[in-house]
């Protein structure tokens, strides 16, 4: 078990034998407890990463874009909680550094047309194959997975909303920071398009193998056996 | 005193989970890139 997974157990008996709860209340609390801290842990470890980085904002705003969308498109998961609060902080900083990078030799109008075509690809791509579920969390009704497709393009409806908004921004008060933030949008949202397709499962799947075998020779894990 | 503080923070707790897991719950996934095994009672069948 997952140091997460055990922290988060041992939250749930303690309020559970305080509360009087029974066995299923427990575990529902349990896997609450579990969400919060995962969520907790990650966004820390994107702030830790921004900081020693300098792409605090960017790697935040990259972070959030991804995950508002995937709380309802779903997407390819790593195996562990801690490889994928690592693989999120990773990838958010690696984004966020490409897109200070760009924002240095890119205009506004380069940037709008990146944003326009990475919100028609992602459209596109969501409305196909959104929601895509995991073996751990399975949508079984047709209700459901028309509900979560729905709710991913008002997602979508959103972001680019907010984009619209940092752009507008951009035009009137020209704020470089302002303009990066879109270009973060932009970016965010490609990329969690992309985890829904058969090739960004794939190159999930080996960036979390990489950090699994990353781990083992950090001595953290035996024989695929987490050992802290 | 302190048994009452106790208990509110425990309520305070088991309410805060319970709100994450339904929310949890009614979505695809997660926050991150991992997802843990849902509780038979949220489970859809």
């Amino acid at each position: 078990m997952f140091l997460i997974e055990r922290v988060s157990k041992a939250l749930a008996y303690g309020i559970s034998s305080t509360l009087n709860m029974d066995k299923e209340r427990e575990e529902i609390i349990a896997y609450g407890a579990f969400a919060f801290i995962q969520t907790v842990w990650s966004i820390l470890l994107v702030i830790t990463f921004g900081i020693i980085f300098n792409v605090l904002v960017q790697a935040l705003v990259i972070s959030l874009s991804i995950s508002l969308l995937r709380k309802y498109s779903g997407g390819a998961h790593s195996s562990s909680p801690n490889r994928c609060a690592l693989i999120g902080a990773v990838i958010s900083t690696l984004l966020g550094i490409l897109v200070n990078t760009a924002v240095s030799f890119m205009d506004f109008y380069q940037i709008a047309l990146a944003g326009i075509i990475s919100f028609a690809l992602s459209y596109f791509i969501v409305s196909k194959l959104a929601p895509v579920d995991s073996a751990a969390k399975p949508i079984k009704k047709a209700e459901t997975r028309r509900r979560l497709k729905r709710k991913s393009l008002c997602m979508l409806n959103l972001l680019f909303l907010a984009a619209a908004v940092l752009n507008a921004l951009y035009y009137i008060y020209d704020i470089q920071i302002v303009l990066a933030c879109a270009l973060c949008i932009y970016i965010g949202v490609i990329w969690q398009a992309f985890t829904l397709t058969k090739t960004g499962h794939l190159m999930l799947g080996a960036i979390d193998e990489l950090f699994r075998k990353a781990f083992l020779f950090m001595g953290r894990e035996k024989n695929g056996k987490k050992i802290y | 005193m302190g048994k009452r503080f106790t208990k509110l923070m425990v309520t305070l707790g088991a309410g805060l989970f319970t709100l994450f897991a339904l929310s949890t719950s009614a979505s695809a996934c997660v926050f991150g890139y991992y997802q843990p095994e849902e509780p038979k009672a949220l489970r859809e069948e």
